[in-house]
């Protein structure tokens, strides 16, 4: 197990206690002094470690933790864990919610804001106009508005090729 | 296709300063983090893996325009002296240097962009520049990138912006940083309250070679933390606001030294000048040490012209791997302190003392002067 805040072996483990849930931090000896979890007179410091991430759903992460692997690189959660990298692009999707506790500390925001490479943006909007087209498609079935969703069916068909061609 | 010896020999363009006021903000250095769609990340990757992803990104990389006549080697045909003397240059980072097969670094003649193929991301591009000249180096590398982008199939995501192994580097994937020289606040010892002011709004203050390493010679890094959430163009503002403000106060803190304590610091700067000219051994960090105050003295007036680049050139000759390059074989930590000494007696022989007559007619500090206390600046 490595060190949760650098690349040390972990030899302190950090547990805390709220309520009936637990949580764990690792730690090597070095951090664990600077965060002041060795000094057990300095518990406003351990407070703060504790206290500066989200609290993780355990529910989640249990889950994703018995079947967390990518299919496309086959890295898994365990990996996510110790080296606090991901495998591939794919990983991304895969272990969507770990990410997403992991980025709220560490960025600005969470939405990419810049540059985007060309011929993407098109791409992007096409995927949302796709889901737009889908959701309104279903909803037209559902409403038995057969006109409106064989309308709906032609321009996804449409669209679907532009886009695959693109 | 450029030859390792050749890429020694000429000094990168930043490395002479050309033309461009770097006394106090010695380079501009912009990174991007560039990932290929669903490959495995180089550090997850199978050896066979890697080389594919190599043989995909280099040929693309080496048909730029931009990059033509340049340097492009696999690690695997470096040895470790002449990785050791790339890092030294800024032109592959020290895990680039740890790495071989399946691995690349291409750089370009200027010795302006260097690539690195296989890094903890597929590709690795960066440019450097002297002085303050972050946009530049930021066009200079954007144009390269879409380029490339219209070749190689880039991960990127709506959200999270262009994919990369480590969260850390997700969005832009960019890292904006300039390296600078702050003698006068180490001096005054303001130099901690500074760098705690510029840690506090999210910037990253680290000593020469990135991450984990200490300041040698009054030299610091600023970069930005954050890459997610902010574009290019507002972290490239927010830092060049920051760094401005940085080299204003130590303007500021030269021109107080000159103006109320001009003995001490003339007698600090003269001494460095009889050390490094007569002294037999140094390691690197007191050589630094003196270097530092020589190239402080040279933007103040005590020392001719061309004086600053040549304690830049000082800097990069007497670390290990370029000093052991220049005696040809490899040394021992001892017999490179001689070496290292010999290196910079010879530099400096035809230097003249420190002219303290003209120093205080002399002295051109351009700035406005202006107190400037530092402060976050207003989002």
């Amino acid at each position: 197990m490595k060190c949760q805040f650098c690349e040390q072996e972990a030899t302190v483990i950090f547990t805390k206690i709220v309520g009936d849930k637990s949580q764990k931090t690792h730690l090597c000896a070095g951090c664990a002094d600077e965060k002041g979890i060795t000094n057990l007179d300095n518990f406003n410091i351990s407070d703060m470690l504790m206290n500066d991430g989200q609290e993780t759903p355990e529910v989640g992460r249990d889950t994703l933790s018995m079947g967390g692997e990518c299919l496309q690189c086959g890295f898994t959660l365990d990996d996510l864990h110790n080296v606090g990298r991901l495998g591939c692009s794919a990983c991304y999707e895969v272990f969507e919610q770990e990410v997403r506790n992991m980025i709220g500390n560490m960025h600005k925001g969470t939405q990419h804001i810049g540059k985007v490479p060309e011929g993407m943006l098109q791409a992007i909007e096409g995927k949302e106009r796709v889901e737009d087209l889908e959701l309104k498609l279903a909803k037209a079935i559902e409403n038995e508005e057969y006109e409106k969703a064989g309308q709906y069916k032609e321009e996804l068909l449409v669209l679907r090729k532009s886009l695959s061609e693109g | 296709m450029m030859r390792f010896t050749t890429l020694v020999k000429h000094p990168a363009d930043w490395m002479t300063g050309k033309g461009k006021e770097n006394a106090v903000v010695i380079t501009s250095r912009i990174r991007l983090a560039r990932n290929l769609r669903e490959e495995p990340f180089p550090g997850w990757a199978m050896k066979a893996e890697r080389k594919e992803i190599m043989n995909t990104i280099l040929p693309e990389v080496r048909s730029l325009a931009t990059m033509k006549d340049g340097f492009s080697q696999e690690l695997s045909n470096l040895d470790s002296l002449q990785k050791q003397v790339m890092v030294e240059r800024h032109l592959i980072s020290r895990e680039q240097a740890a790495r071989s097969e399946g691995c690349a670094a291409v750089v370009n003649r200027k010795q302006s962009l260097s690539l690195m193929v296989n890094e903890e991301d597929h590709l690795r591009m960066q440019s450097i520049y002297s002085g303050m000249r972050l946009r530049e180096a930021y066009d200079l590398l954007d144009s390269l990138d879409k380029e490339l982008e219209t070749k190689l199939r880039y991960a990127f995501d709506a959200k999270l912006g262009y994919i990369t192994a480590c969260p850390t580097n997700l969005g832009t994937g960019m890292r904006a940083s300039a390296m600078l020289h702050l003698p006068a606040l180490v001096l005054s010892n303001q130099i901690n309250q500074v760098l705690q002011a510029v840690g506090k709004i999210g910037l990253v203050v680290r000593g020469l070679f990135g991450e984990g390493t200490e300041s040698l010679g009054d030299l610091f890094q600023i970069s930005n933390q954050s890459t997610l959430g902010e574009s290019e163009e507002s972290i490239i503002d927010r830092l060049e606001r920051v760094i401005k403000q940085v080299a204003n106060h130590e303007r500021n803190a030269r021109l107080k030294m000159m103006e109320e304590d001009s003995d001490t610091l003339t007698d600090k700067i003269c001494r460095a000048y009889g050390i490094l000219k007569h002294a037999h051994l140094f390691d690197s960090k007191e050589a630094f040490t003196h270097i530092s105050l020589m190239r402080l003295g040279a933007d103040l007036g005590y020392f001719p012209e061309g004086t600053m680049q040549l304690c830049d050139e000082l800097m990069m000759e007497i670390q290990p791997a370029h000093l052991q390059l220049y005696a040809g074989k490899e040394l021992e930590p001892e017999k490179r302190d001689v070496i290292r000494a010999e290196i910079i007696r010879d530099q400096l022989q035809n230097l003249k003392p420190p002219a303290i007559s003209n120093v205080a007619n002399e002295v051109d500090i351009t700035d406005d002067g202006d107190e400037l206390p530092i402060e976050p600046p207003i989002d």
